[in-house]
């Protein structure tokens, strides 16, 4: 499994994000398949480790991650709670062993839906930065 | 014509008991810097010159240093934690990475310096060899 989908499951067995977001996680663009709060990832780059011999099977995957909700409080309290199981940590993602994972906070942002709905989507941005073996 | 080369694929090893059969590939290896070589120069200024001039003399001691990725419990790397309390002058090699030159010359284990630790960063040590012998390419 990818690194990607072994983050997923990850999310999705972990009580205090799903209490919040259900199994609403997804990676690329879930605006059109959830309604908040939800998160949404893409995976911003791989950098491998090498050595004179090659590879050393180790590298940091950077997650841009999007904690959406329908109010500030609430897109940031998945943020929150990201960062409280995330940042800092030695983890095990499936079968994967995390070496280490760091969390980033990012800015605010907020998106006005077409006229009509009367709402707005609020949006908390992390980076996570995961230590990993391929 | 010469052709320029990469760092990637060259092979630093270790003969750990200097039967000189045996070598064994230290690594996890990410720089490494080859034992230098240069002559004493001997002052053969005379009152009268009017350039100051030197004679070669002997070749000069030099090291030999490379930094690794560093694992404690790693058998290889204990090696040469083991080379270094036993003071023992073992063969070196260096292979480029064209695989086909190999320097080869002896030294101690002078030196292990574990960097710093970050918290989010790799453990990795600097390792130096002091050259005692001369370097034989191959």
């Amino acid at each position: 499994m990818s690194l990607a989908t072994d983050f997923i499951d990850f999310l999705n067995a972990t009580s205090s994000i799903t209490t919040l977001v259900g199994s609403r996680i997804a990676q690329g663009d879930a605006e059109q398949t959830f309604d908040p709060p939800y998160i949404a990832f893409r995976r911003s780059g791989r950098n491998e480790l090498m050595a004179l011999g090659g590879s050393v099977d180790v590298g940091d995957t950077t997650f841009e991650v999007f904690c959406v909700g329908t109010s500030i409080d609430s897109a940031e309290g998945v943020a929150t709670a990201m960062h409280d199981v995330l940042h800092a940590r030695a983890l095990t993602w499936g079968s994967r062993a995390i070496l280490g994972c760091f969390v980033t906070d990012q800015n605010d942002d907020y998106q006005i839906l077409p006229s009509g709905s009367g709402s707005a989507r609020y949006m908390a941005e992390l980076f996570v930065r995961v230590f990993s073996r391929e | 014509m010469a052709t320029a080369m990469i760092g990637l694929g060259t092979v630093i090893s270790v003969d750990e008991d200097d039967s000189g059969s045996t070598f064994t590939a230290v690594t996890l290896c990410v720089s490494a810097t080859p034992p230098g070589r240069e002559r004493a120069l001997i002052d053969k200024t005379a009152l009268d010159s009017t350039l100051s001039t030197y004679a070669a003399g002997r070749e000069m001691h030099s090291e030999f240093a490379f930094t690794q990725f560093w694992e404690p419990e790693d058998t290889v790397h204990t090696s040469l934690d083991t080379l270094f309390g036993s003071k023992a002058e073992v063969k070196y090699t260096i292979t480029y990475s064209n695989t086909s030159t190999t320097d080869t010359f002896e030294g101690f284990v002078s030196k292990l310096a574990p960097q710093t630790i970050e918290i989010d960063g790799m453990l990795t040590r600097e390792v130096t060899i002091q050259r005692t012998t001369a370097i034989t390419r191959t």
